[in-house]
C-alpha cells in the first residue's frame, strides 16, 4: 500500500474519530443524532413539519466540526430528508464562514475524496471547499473522472474538455476528448464530445456508446380514435407471439416485423416503420440478457404517449402528446438476473397531428447502469 | 350548488377589496416591498418613480450587481430590506437555490440550496427556477418547475418543504412550468397545470399542511393565480383567482370553494390583474364583474385589440397597457373603444413591464429596456420613448420596484438600479 494511501486513510480515521468524539462527548450529541435521524427520515407529508423545523434549527446550530456528520446523514435520507439536511449544512457552513472567513479545509477535503460517503453530500462539501480554496478543483478533479457522484464527474469531464480545447496537437486533443467521452455520463457532454471527436476524424457509434437499443420487433397500427387507444388493451399486451398475426386498426391483419434503427441516437421512427398515420398505436418489443445479476435502468424518451412493460409488468405510463422529448425522459429501474431473458415492450400512441409540431411518432430507449453508462447486456 | 352573495353587487364588493398579500403591511413598508410576481398582480409601484437613466457597462446608477448561484427566469422580490431570488443549476438543472441579498448593499445574506424531487426538463430559454417566489412579509415561499415548494424565514431558516411530486407523480411537463405562487389569507396557493396532471393546491403558511386542492384540466397552462380579499356581507374573505383556457374562478382561500366562475377562455401565459376590479386576458382584455343577487357575470368592458403576448397586461391610472406578441405596446383607457396610442418596442417580451409614477419600463428578451412616458401631459407626450438601455444579456424575468429602486434579473445576474 502506498505511503500516500496510508496517510490519507489515517487522516480519514482521525477525522472520523474526531467527529465521533465530538458527537459522543458533547452534551448535545444525542440530541443532534436524534435531530439528524428525524431530518433524514423526513417525508413531504404535512404531519411533523413543525418538528422537522425544530430539528432543522438544532442541526443548523451545530458547530462546523459536526458538518461531516450532517453530510453523512444524507446517505440514508429520503429525497426530502436530503434537502432538510443539505439546507442545514449550508446554514452551518455559512455561519462559520461569516464568523471566521474560512472553513476546515482538511475536513472538507477528506469528505470530498471519500467515495464511501453519499455522492450528493460529497458534492456539497466540494462546493464549500472550492469556495474557500481556489486550488481545490485543479487538485481534485483529475481523480474524479470515474466518480460515482455524477455532478463531480461532470466537472471533472468539463475540465478535461477545457484541456483538450487548449491542446495544440490533434493527437493530444483526440486523446483528451476520448478520455472525456469515455468518462462522461451526461448526455449533452457526450454529444458535444462525439462531435469534437468526429471533427478530428474519429468514428463514433453514439448509439452503442450510450446503450440505445436498436433492434426491435414492431407491430401496428392499432386504433387510437378519440385517443382511447392508450387505455385499450390490444393483443400485444395480453400475449406476445411473434409468429401470430393479430387484428389491427379497421380489422386489418398486422404482424410483428423486425426493425433496426439506423439513427445515431437509436430513434425508432414509427412513421417510417409502421406508416405516417393519425390516431394510431404501435408496439415495440426487444429482448436482452445480462451476463450477471445487476441493477439496470431503462431510459425512455418520446414525444408521444407511451407505456412501458418490463418483463411483462407495467413499469411506466405517460399519456402526454407532443409536449417535448428528451433522452432519458422517463427512467425505470430493473434488477436483471444473470442469464435470464428480459423483455421490453413499448406502446407508442400518436394523436390526430393537428399541429405542425405533432408529426413525429417515435421513441428512443437505452439500457444503462445506474450512473447512465451503457449496460453490459446482450440484445437479442 | 349555486353561490350567492345576497344583496351585494360584486362590483360593489370588489371596490372594497384589498390585495391580500399586502393587507397587513403599512404604506411605507409597502413602498419598500415587492412581494411576488408583479407584486400584487398590478406590477405598479404606488409611490416613487423609476430611475431615469443607467448604464450597466459604465456603472451609472448601478447601485450594485451580483452574480447569482444559478440560472433563472423568476423575478426578484423585495421584503424587509432583503432581495430574494431563486435559481437552478447543475447539469440536470436539479440544484435549486434561494438566495437573499441586502437591498442596500447587495451583500449576500444567506443562500439555501437543495435538490429537485420532480421533473427538471426545461426549454433552453427557461429554467427550473421560473416561478417567482412570494412573501407575506414574514416568510418566503419558493416554488419551482419541479413542483418543489419550500418555506423559509426571512433569515433563511427552513420552516417546511413539500415535494408535490409525491402527491401528483405525473405533475410537470418537458418544457418547464412557471406559475408563481400567491399568499391569500393563511395559505400559499400553487397552480401546476400540464398534459399529464393538473392541480391547484393550497398549503397552510405556518406548517405546510394541505388546506385544499382541486383537480384542473389536463392541459398546459403557465398562468399565475392572483390574490384578493373580498368584503362580502361585512366579512373579509381572502380569495384567489384561478385562470385557464377553460375559464376562471374566484375561490375562497380557506377552503377552495368557488365563489364565482365563468367559462370564458383565458390566456394560458399572460395572467389576470386585479386593480379594484378584475381584468382578464381573455379575447383581448375583459373587465368583468359579478352580480351575486342574480348570480350573473357582466362584462363591463372588452377590447379585443389588446391581445397580450407572453407578458401580462397592466392596469394603472384608469388605462390598460398591453404588449402583444409582436412587441407593440398599446394603451387604452379602461372603458374606451379607442386605443390612445401604440408604440412598437421591438423584440419579444416575456417580462411583464413595471409602472412607477408616469413611466412604464418594458424589457425585451434580448435585454433591451425601453422607458416610456405614460403621464397625462404633453411633454413628453404619452407613448414617447424617454430612454433605451441595454443589459447586454437576455432578460426574461419581470423586474421589481421598491423604494424608487429597480431590480432586474437576467439569467444569472441581478442588478439594483437607483439614482
Amino acid at each position: 500500500m502506498a505511503i500516500a494511501t496510508i496517510y490519507r486513510r489515517c487522516r480519514r480515521c482521525v477525522a472520523a474519530a474526531l467527529v465521533a468524539c465530538v458527537l459522543a462527548t458533547s452534551a448535545s450529541g444525542a440530541d443532534l443524532a436524534a435531530a439528524l435521524e428525524r431530518l433524514a427520515g423526513a417525508k413531504s407529508e404535512p404531519a411533523g413539519q413543525s418538528q422537522l423545523a425544530e430539528a432543522w434549527e438544532q442541526v443548523a446550530a451545530a458547530s462546523v466540526a459536526q458538518l461531516p456528520s450532517v453530510l453523512t446523514a444524507m446517505g440514508d435520507a429520503t429525497p426530502v430528508g436530503e434537502n432538510w439536511l443539505r439546507t442545514a449544512a449550508d446554514a452551518i457552513a455559512e455561519r462559520e464562514y461569516r464568523q471566521s472567513a474560512t472553513l476546515p479545509v482538511e475536513l472538507l477535503e477528506e469528505f470530498v475524496t471519500d467515495r464511501q460517503q453519499p455522492p450528493r453530500a460529497r458534492r456539497v462539501a466540494y462546493e464549500w471547499l472550492t469556495q474557500i480554496d481556489e486550488t481545490a478543483a485543479d487538485r481534485l478533479l483529475p481523480a474524479m473522472l470515474d466518480d460515482p457522484s455524477l455532478d463531480l464527474r461532470y466537472d471533472a469531464v468539463a475540465a478535461v474538455i477545457i484541456a483538450a480545447e487548449a491542446a495544440g496537437e490533434d493527437a493530444e486533443k483526440t486523446r483528451l476528448y476520448q478520455q472525456a467521452f469515455d468518462a462522461s455520463r451526461n448526455v449533452a457532454q457526450i454529444q458535444q464530445l462525439a462531435d469534437a471527436l468526429r471533427d478530428l476524424g474519429a468514428t463514433i457509434d453514439l448509439a452503442q456508446h450510450m446503450g440505445f437499443v436498436r433492434q426491435w420487433q414492431l407491430i401496428g397500427p392499432f386504433d387510437n380514435a378519440d385517443l382511447a387507444g392508450f387505455q385499450t388493451e390490444y393483443p400485444p399486451e395480453r400475449e406476445i407471439d411473434l409468429t401470430k398475426p393479430v387484428e389491427g386498426r379497421g380489422g386489418a391483419e398486422v404482424r410483428w416485423k423486425g426493425y433496426v434503427s439506423t439513427d445515431k441516437l437509436g430513434a425508432v421512427n414509427l412513421n417510417e416503420a409502421i406508416g405516417n398515420e393519425k390516431l394510431v398505436v404501435a408496439y415495440a418489443l426487444a429482448k436482452f440478457t445480462s451476463p450477471r445479476d445487476q441493477r439496470l435502468e431503462v431510459r425512455l424518451g418520446s414525444t408521444n404517449a407511451v407505456k412501458l412493460w418490463l418483463n411483462g409488468r407495467e413499469a411506466a405510463a405517460y399519456e402526454v402528446y407532443h409536449s417535448g422529448s428528451e433522452i432519458d425522459q422517463y427512467v425505470v429501474a430493473l434488477d436483471a438476473q444473470a442469464g435470464e431473458t428480459n423483455t421490453i415492450l413499448v406502446k407508442a400512441c400518436q394523436n390526430a397531428k393537428a399541429q405542425p409540431w405533432e408529426q413525429d411518432w417515435q421513441f428512443q430507449l437505452r439500457v444503462t447502469d445506474p450512473l447512465g453508462g451503457a449496460a453490459e447486456i446482450e440484445v437479442e | 350548488m349555486r353561490f350567492a352573495i345576497v344583496g351585494i353587487r360584486w362590483t360593489t364588493a370588489l371596490l372594497l377589496i384589498a390585495i391580500g398579500t399586502v393587507a397587513a403591511v403599512d404604506d411605507s413598508a409597502r413602498a419598500a416591498n415587492w412581494l411576488g410576481f408583479r407584486n400584487d398582480s398590478r406590477s405598479v409601484a404606488d409611490s416613487g418613480g423609476l430611475p431615469s437613466t443607467w448604464n450597466v457597462e459604465t456603472g451609472e446608477n448601478i447601485a450594485w450587481q451580483v452574480d447569482l448561484p444559478g440560472r433563472g427566469v423568476s423575478s426578484p422580490i423585495v421584503v424587509d430590506g432583503r432581495v430574494v431570488v431563486t435559481s437552478s443549476s447543475g447539469p440536470r438543472h436539479d440544484r435549486l437555490h434561494v438566495s437573499a441579498y441586502d437591498a442596500s448593499t447587495g451583500e449576500p445574506l444567506w443562500h439555501r440550496q437543495f435538490w429537485a424531487t420532480g421533473r427538471t426538463l426545461v426549454h433552453p430559454t427557461s429554467a427550473v427556477a421560473a416561478n417567482t417566489p412570494v412573501s407575506d412579509g414574514e416568510s418566503v415561499f419558493a416554488f419551482y418547475s419541479s413542483n418543489d415548494l419550500i418555506a423559509l424565514s426571512l433569515d433563511g431558516d427552513v420552516k417546511w418543504m413539500r415535494s408535490l411530486i409525491e402527491n401528483y407523480p405525473l405533475a410537470g411537463n418537458d418544457i418547464g412550468m412557471s406559475s408563481s405562487p400567491v399568499v391569500a389569507g393563511d395559505v400559499v396557493v400553487v397552480q401546476s397545470e400540464a398534459h399529464a396532471e393538473s392541480f391547484v393546491a393550497a398549503f397552510n403558511k405556518s406548517d405546510g399542511a394541505a388546506a385544499w386542492q382541486i383537480d384542473r384540466p389536463r392541459a398546459p397552462n403557465w398562468c399565475s393565480p392572483i390574490a384578493l380579499t373580498a368584503q362580502i356581507n361585512g366579512q373579509s374573505i381572502p380569495a384567489v383567482v384561478i385562470q385557464g383556457a377553460d375559464g376562471f374562478s374566484v375561490r375562497r382561500a380557506d377552503d377552495g370553494q368557488a365563489l364565482w366562475s365563468q367559462g370564458v377562455s383565458c390566456a394560458t401565459i399572460a395572467s389576470a390583474v386585479f386593480d379594484e376590479q378584475l381584468f382578464l386576458p381573455a379575447n383581448g382584455i375583459q373587465q368583468v364583474s359579478y352580480d351575486a343577487a342574480d348570480d350573473t357575470v357582466e362584462t363591463l368592458w372588452q377590447e379585443s385589440r389588446l391581445q397580450p403576448g407572453s407578458a401580462s397586461p397592466l392596469i394603472a391610472g384608469g388605462a390598460a397597457y398591453v404588449i402583444n406578441g409582436g412587441g407593440v405596446l398599446s394603451c387604452c383607457p379602461v372603458g374606451s373603444d379607442k386605443i390612445a396610442w401604440r408604440k412598437r418596442l421591438g423584440g419579444s417580451f416575456w417580462a411583464t413591464p413595471v409602472i412607477a409614477g408616469d413611466r412604464l419600463l418594458a424589457i425585451n428578451q434580448d435585454g433591451k429596456a425601453t422607458l416610456v412616458a405614460i403621464g397625462a401631459g404633453d411633454d413628453p407626450a404619452p407613448g414617447s420613448v424617454v430612454g433605451e438601455f441595454e443589459f447586454g444579456e437576455p432578460v426574461l424575468a419581470s423586474p421589481a420596484v421598491a423604494d424608487g429602486a429597480l431590480y432586474v434579473r437576467s439569467y444569472q445576474r441581478l442588478w439594483k438600479i437607483a439614482e
